[in-house]
Parts: structure tokens; sequence; C-alpha cells
């Protein structure tokens, strides 16, 4: 199957600020992506560019097997677009706009529509200028969706909505993973909602890739560590080793977090800091998603 | 099937799979012959990736704990007693990672903690 | 896309609205023109050629907007073949419709020109709908009044120009037409549009903020208050007097810039119209003491600038600014429009009356025409309909956009000058003291209205609005 979004070195420059370089990103098929970042770190302008609506200032991306500023109508009726400000024809009801965006598409699918309308709460004969931030995203999901797009692009789609609209959603989104066996990119701060749904991670950091790899072997990767001095000694106030990533508590508890190294490491760390690992602990998203940016300054 | 998934404790869902199903496995309540839901099923019911399920099951069935019959579906596989048997020691292992740890914070000593143990298998008689 | 989606974006109780607006507001117009010019003969060129191909063209272009201006539009596969598509047909059968209506009247005019005509100023408000580049729309409007104006005023000329020559008429126009039309549908174009910032995801905040400053510099082309004349002082010559005005009010040099003049003609043209007289003795004596009070335009600014700090204080008083009631802030917000369209109508009637007076002493003209006391009965109906004009927005919520202000106060003028010469040369009384009574409580009226509106407006709004950044400013 072919990659629904590559990149090669991906550049894209506004005037002097550089907001990605050299970006070179593959996403596999079929997987529901976290595209995490902090503010500024160019999720936006990747999922931009993605769409065709920015152009690469070098480098190339390309979506759905084609260069993203050439997208035509047999990509775009496979590609669904959840927008976080949803710009809509504000004279139009939901009923009108949702109708408007149907006519374009040739598999529309009137029964998901109204699905969604009821699970999400939407009454589709309110008129568009009069609705909360909270029921404009879901206008703008229901438009992203129903068309069974192969690759769905999704920027903060959740901000607005209330905790019961945010299940829906995510349930909803696995539906559509298994019905329309597409792939999701979804950029979001609620990590501890979308670490139930996505599969694999992708970290931006200023404009660059910190990491993409499945979440699985994230999740693997690293762990919180219990460590303790072995009777008589203290704990130094820093651990010298490159996989220490991170360190808090005092001289005679510590908790460490840790990309896991061999065990034979493990045995030479205990030793030369005569210290005891009592306790692993695997680390979530939340918990990560520090890790992940600063292993990359670290490594820099 | 019961199994419970918990997405915020850093162990990754399909691990948390893989683990639920050997111990049902051992402990008997998925007899050998028993059919498993299929990736779409168990995918629904837990809100997951079906990816994530696929994972699992690929990862028992290498591992010997289920084999493909009859086309597509899962089943449990028959094992040899002894394989059974080291499989639940290595489920008990895993689950007594825990509680070792949390007696190393709190410094009881492994003669102490060995006696609780004991004491907690096999209470008291009132 | 389908025809129900098209009716839809047609908006047909609305577009009926604007169709039956616009032309009464022409229809009226030419009846001034025919009192004014004596020519009784409308003809069927002018009307079914030139008026209602720009009518129809404006309602149709308002359905083909809203897509194409939406991030969306980039999207939605094809929409620009379909939309294409849907307004080819509309504007097709409109053209024939048109044709058939002169062929009926008049049938000496060739058709494929005449149609070629009609294709072109159906259209020729399409490439004025990239609203982003605001400059763009406002030339075609003016392109487009310009063009109606000629018609109504030279019908006869335009008919025989058009019988003697034919082919290059209606080639040129027909060429004009495509030109138009595939530039505002084809892709590239769209794409090239579509990149001015309205990204669809939210930016981060630097292109946020790079979006905000590069819609300010296009918006904020009217520098809110007037700025200081601070290079070398100017003379008492009528450039002087014509250019500081003007660059206090706008910032901008009026010679030397391409659409103040365009404004400046337009005034210009319609002011000796009306109002330039061969015996310009009033005006002499008006503008004689107004320029020997002044000497020189830096003092008029010097005034002005006093005379708006002057205002600005006194709206900073604590009963003006908030916290306040609710009617009290009523009668802020009417003080406010009163005191604006007072200093937008005295800039309007000085303008009048110096660039009247300007070409009455250098042309002979042969033709009398209203003089300057008409000049005072038409800024009282601009400030009469003015007022119930910005009442009808504030109440029926019509959402204000930068541009809404200046079209509010184009059409009120259009209107005032109408009602004001229709007056002027079929009510004899108006001279009277009947007639100052009249134009008295008609002022009275429109203003007691106003206020009504404002004070209910004030009494029942929500101060806070659900999306403020989608429906605008409040007023």
């Amino acid at each position: 199957m072919t990659s629904p979004l590559v990149t090669y070195q991906l550049n894209k420059t506004f005037g002097a600020h550089q907001a990605l370089g050299a970006l070179t990103l593959e996403i596999p098929f079929g997987r529901v992506v976290g595209l995490i970042g902090r503010n500024g770190s160019g999720k936006t302008t990747l999922l931009n560019l993605a769409c065709g609506l920015l152009l690469p200032t070098l480098g190339t991306c390309s979506t759905l097997g084609r260069p993203s500023g050439e997208l035509a109508a047999p990509e775009l009726s496979v590609l669904g677009i959840v927008a976080q400000a949803g710009q809509f024809i504000n004279w139009m009801t939901v009923a009108q706009q949702l109708q408007f965006h149907a006519s374009f598409y040739k598999n529309w699918d009137q029964p998901r529509e109204q699905r969604l309308l009821d699970e999400l709460d939407l009454n589709p004969a309110r008129k568009i200028d009069e609705l909360s931030p909270g029921d404009l995203q879901k206008l703008g999901i229901i438009l992203g969706v129903c068309h069974h797009p192969k690759l769905l692009l999704l920027d903060e789609p959740m901000s607005a909505l209330d905790p019961i609209a945010r299940q829906s959603l995510l349930k909803f989104l696995l539906d559509l993973v298994r019905e329309d066996e597409g792939t999701i990119i979804i950029s979001s701060h609620l990590l501890s909602d979308v670490e139930k749904i996505i599969d694999w991670v992708v970290c931006l950091d200023r404009g660059e890739l910190a990491v993409s790899a499945p979440y699985d072997e994230l999740q693997e990767r690293y762990a919180e560590w219990i460590v303790t001095p072995a009777s008589g000694s203290e704990l130094p106030r820093k651990f010298a080793e490159p996989w220490v990533l991170a360190r808090e508590g005092d001289s005679r508890r510590a908790r460490l977090q840790v990309r896991l190294p061999s065990s034979e490491t493990i045995a030479q760390f205990s030793a030369q800091h005569s210290a005891n690992v009592i306790d692993s602990r695997p680390l979530n998203l939340e918990q990560l998603f520090p890790l992940l940016i600063n292993e990359r300054s670290l490594a820099q | 099937m019961l199994l419970v998934i918990n997405h915020h404790c850093g162990v990754p869902a399909y691990r948390q799979i893989v683990d639920q199903i050997r111990l049902l496995v051992a402990s008997g309540s998925l007899k050998p012959g028993d059919e498993l839901p299929s990736t779409r099923a168990l995918s629904e019911e837990l809100s997951l990736n079906p990816m994530t399920i696929s994972k699992a099951y690929s990862l028992l069935e290498h591992d010997g704990v289920l084999e493909r019959r009859r086309g597509q579906t899962l089943t449990v596989k028959a094992r040899h007693a002894d394989d059974t048997q080291a499989s639940k020691i290595e489920q008990l292992r895993r689950s007594l990672a825990g509680p070792v740890g949390i007696a190393r914070q709190l410094g009881i000593s492994p003669t102490e903690a060995t006696r609780l143990f004991r004491e907690m298998l096999n209470p008291p008689k009132p | 896309m389908n025809w129900r989606v098209y009716l839809t974006l047609l908006r047909p109780w609305h577009s009926a609205q604007m169709v039956g607006l616009l032309f009464m507001l022409f229809f009226g117009l030419r009846m001034v023109v025919i009192n004014l010019l004596g020519n009784t003969e409308g003809n069927a060129l002018a009307g079914w050629g030139f008026v209602m191909p720009v009518i129809f063209g404006f309602v149709l272009t308002d359905a083909v907007r809203a897509p194409m201006h939406h991030p969306f539009g980039m999207f939605l596969p094809d929409l620009r073949r379909h939309l294409a598509r849907w307004h080819l047909g509309t504007m097709g059968t409109l053209t024939l419709l048109c044709t058939g209506m002169i062929w009926k009247y008049d049938s000496a005019l060739p058709p494929l020109t005449v149609a070629g005509i009609v294709a072109v100023l159906n259209l020729i408000l399409l490439p004025g709908i990239w609203q982003v580049i605001g400059r763009v729309s406002q030339l075609f409007v003016l392109l487009v009044l310009g063009i109606l104006t000629i018609a109504m005023v030279f019908p006869e000329e335009l008919r025989l120009s058009i019988l003697a020559h034919p082919w290059s008429i209606g080639l040129g126009a027909w060429a004009l037409a495509w030109f138009f039309f595939h530039g505002v549908f084809s892709c590239r174009s769209g794409k090239r549009n579509a990149q001015i910032p309205y990204l669809p995801f939210i930016s981060s905040s630097i292109s946020t903020r790079k979006k905000a400053e590069k819609s300010e510099g296009r918006t904020s082309s009217k520098v809110k208050h007037p700025s200081p004349w601070t290079t070398t002082p100017s003379d008492g010559s009528l450039r002087a007097w014509l250019d500081v005005p003007h660059y206090v009010l706008t910032g901008k040099n009026l010679i030397g810039s391409f659409m103040p003049l365009l404004r400046l003609c337009v005034l210009g043209g319609l002011s000796a119209i009306l109002f330039a007289q061969n015996d310009s003795g009033e005006i002499d004596r008006v503008l004689y003491r107004f320029v020997w009070f002044y000497q020189k335009p830096d003092n008029l600014i010097f005034w002005i600038v006093i005379l708006n700090s002057i205002r600005t204080t006194g709206f900073l008083q604590p009963s003006c600014v908030y916290p306040i009631s609710r009617a009290q802030q009523a009668k802020v917000h009417y003080l406010n429009f009163v005191i604006g369209m007072i200093v937008k109508i005295t800039a309007i009637g000085t303008t009048f009356v110096l660039v009247a007076w300007f070409v009455a002493n250098r042309h002979d003209w042969p033709r009398p025409m209203l003089g300057v006391v008409n000049l005072f009965q038409m800024l009282a109906w601009l400030f009469a309909v003015g007022s119930l004009l910005q009442g009808i927005s504030l109440r029926y919520k019509i959402r204000q956009n930068t541009n809404a202000q200046s079209i509010l106060l184009v059409l009120a003028f259009i209107c005032a000058v109408i009602f004001s010469v229709f007056v002027a040369t079929h009510l004899t009384f108006i001279f009277s003291l009947t007639g100052v009574a009249c134009l008295v409580v008609l002022i009275a009226t429109s203003q007691y209205v106003y206020y009504a509106v404002v004070r209910r407006y004030f009494r029942k709004m929500d101060f806070i609005m659900l999306n403020p950044s989608r429906s605008g400013s409040a007023p």
C-alpha cells in the first residue's frame, strides 16, 4: 500500500522564520498517527503542506501518492480534513452545508452523516453563525469524514468538545479505522485522550522530526525507575549515563526516567553507583512527551 | 471476553492483551479449542485499533498459545502439561514484579516477605 | 453538485430582495437623468443591455463567491469545475434572455454583439470577488458605475456606436468575457488567491501574528485620526486646498495615487453636473470669505485637529465611558453617530462647493443647473437617508465589515442625489418657508427613528457574541 504521506527534506520558511527544516518522514498506511509537539513546532504547517494549501520552500511532500501541490479530484475525494477553525458559509444552516459538501463526493455516506448528527448531538436545522465553538467543531468533523476518506487529517479536533462528545469522537474514529481501512493523522494536545487510539507517534520539535515510531515501541523503550542506594552510600546528584533522561528526588531515593538499556548495562549501572533499581514502571504518553523532545535536543 | 485495558498506565495495549489472554489460558478460563473473537470484534469491544489486536494475536500465535485453525479463526492451542506449568510460573513471576518492587522500597527483608506470601496463600483457619 | 445545492447558493429570497433594491435604485437614477437632460426616450439597450446584466451578474457572483472564497474550496473535488458549469449555465440563460428582450424592442442591433456586451457585464463583477485584494473589487465597482452612467446618460450615442462598429465591439466584448470567466474559474488563480492567509488549520502563534499584520495592513487604508501635517507648509493654491485635507483624512497624497484621483473625478463630475453655475456670484462670495479667513489649508487643518481633540475629550467624560447603563450607551452611540455624520456631510459639502467653483470659473457651462441652495437640500437628504440606512443595518444586524460603512454612505449619497434633484425640479415651494420646514421635519423624523432603533438595540442586544471573530465587531 502506498504511504499516504511522504516528505523528503521538506522545508518551509515564512520570510525569516523557518517553520519546518529538512523534514523526512513517511507515514505508514492504515495507522492512527498522533502528531504531537509543542506550540510552534510545525504541526499545523505540516498538515497545511500535506493538503496542498502551502507549497514547500524546499524538498517534497507527497500526499496519497501525488505531490501535495497537485492534488486533484481523485485524491481529494478520498482526503478528509477536519480543521480547528472550520470555515463555513455562515448564512447556511447545518443541513444546507452538509448537503453542499455531499454534492461533491460520489461516495458520501448519508447514514453515517445521520449517525454522527445523532451521536454528537447536533441539530441540523440551526444556522451556522449561531453555533457555539463546540458545535462548529462537531460540524467540521462530520464534513470531514462522511465520504470515507483514505487519509484523514485532524488538527485539534477535540479542543472545544465536552468530555462526553470527546469519547463519542474517539470511539467513532476507531470505527472509522475499521470500516474505511484508511490512515488517520490526529494532532492534539490532549495526550491522555489521544493515546487511547493512536498506534504511531510522530513528534516534531522546532520544525524538525524528533521521533517517528510505533507507539508500542516507545512505550517499551522508556521506563521510570525507583532507585535507592545500597546500604551505607548515597546516590550521586547527577547520573552521567546518557540514557538517564531525568532525575527527581534526593540522595536516598531517586526517581529516574530512562531509555531502557541492555541488562548488562543495568548491572554495570548498579555496580558503578552502588544503587539498586527497586522498581521499574512504564510511562504513558503524557510522561513520554517531554522525554522525546528533550532527547532530541540532547542529541544535537 | 473479559479483558480490561488501561490506557494510562504506560504498558502497551497489545502487551496487556497478551498477558491477560495468557492468564485466562493458564487459569483454565480459556480451554484448548475455545475460539477467540475476531480481530474486528475484539477491537470493537475494547475500543482499540485493530492493528493492536492483530499484533497481540500474532505474538500469542508465535508463542504457541494460540493457533489458527479452519482458515481464519483463532483457537486456544492444547499444550503439553509441562509447557502449561512453565507458562503459569512465568505469569506469576511477571505479576510478582510489582509486589517485589514495593517490598524493596519498604525495605522488607526477603524472609519477612516470603512469610507474608505464605500466610496470604494459606490463610489461617478461623 | 446538483441543482438543489446551486439553488441554495443562489439564496432566492435574499437575491430577489437585492435585485429589487438595485432595480429601484437604477430606475430612480434613470428618472433623474431623464429629468435633468430632457431626453425622454429610454432605450432597450441601456436597460436590458447594461443595467439588467449588471444586476443579474451581481446576484450570480454573490452565489459563487461564498464557496470560492473559503479554503474548503481547495479541497472539495472539482468544486471549480462544477461552479463554473452552473455559473455558465445560468449566465448563458440570462444572456439569452436579455438579448431576446433587446431583439424584441430594437431589432436593428446585431444580436451577437449585444450578447457579447451582456456577457461581459454579467461577468464584470466576478474578478472583483477576491475581496482579499480590496482595491480590486472597489475598482471594478467604480468601473461598473461609470459604464452604467454612460449608458444611462447617453443611450442614443451608445446605440449608434454599437451600430457603427459591431464586429470590433462584439469581439472585444466576447474576448473580455472569456478572459474574466477563465481568470476566475481556473485552478491556478484559485491556488494563488487561497494562499493569502485563509489557512483552515489555526496557525501557530507566529503565523497568526503575520496573518493579523497582513490583514491589518490591507483594511486600515483609512487613518482613523487626522495626522498632523508635518511637511513643508503649503500655499493657498487650489491644489493645496485639495491635497492637504485629503492627506489628513486618508493619509495618502491626492495627486499621484490612483484611487483617490478616481474618486475625486467622480465627485467632481457629479458636482459639476449638479451645482456649477455660470454666474457663480454666490459661490464666489462664500468662497472668497472662506479662503481669506484661512489663507492656507494648514490653518484649516489646525482647526480640524483642535475640534477633533475637543470632541474626543468630550467623549472621555465619565458619563460616556464604561461602565455605564445601556440607556446611556445608546445616547453616547447616537451622539457619536450624529457628530460623525455632520463631519462627513460638512466635508462632502465643502468638497462640492470647492470643485463646483473651480469648474464654474474655468468653463462656460451652458446649462444652469441647480445651484448652491440645492446643495444644502442634498446634504439634508444625505443626513436623513444616511441615518435611516444606518438604522436599518443596525436593526437587521447586517454584518459589518470594513467596507460596509462606505457602501452605506455611497448608497445614502445616491438616494440623496435622486431625491433632492427630483424634489428641486418638481416642487417649487422648496425655496419657501414651507420647504425649509419640510426639510426640518424630514431630518427630525429620521433622527427620531434612528435614535429609537439605537435605544432598542442597546436594550436588547447581547454584549457577548458567541463567535466574535465570525460576525465582525459590534457596531
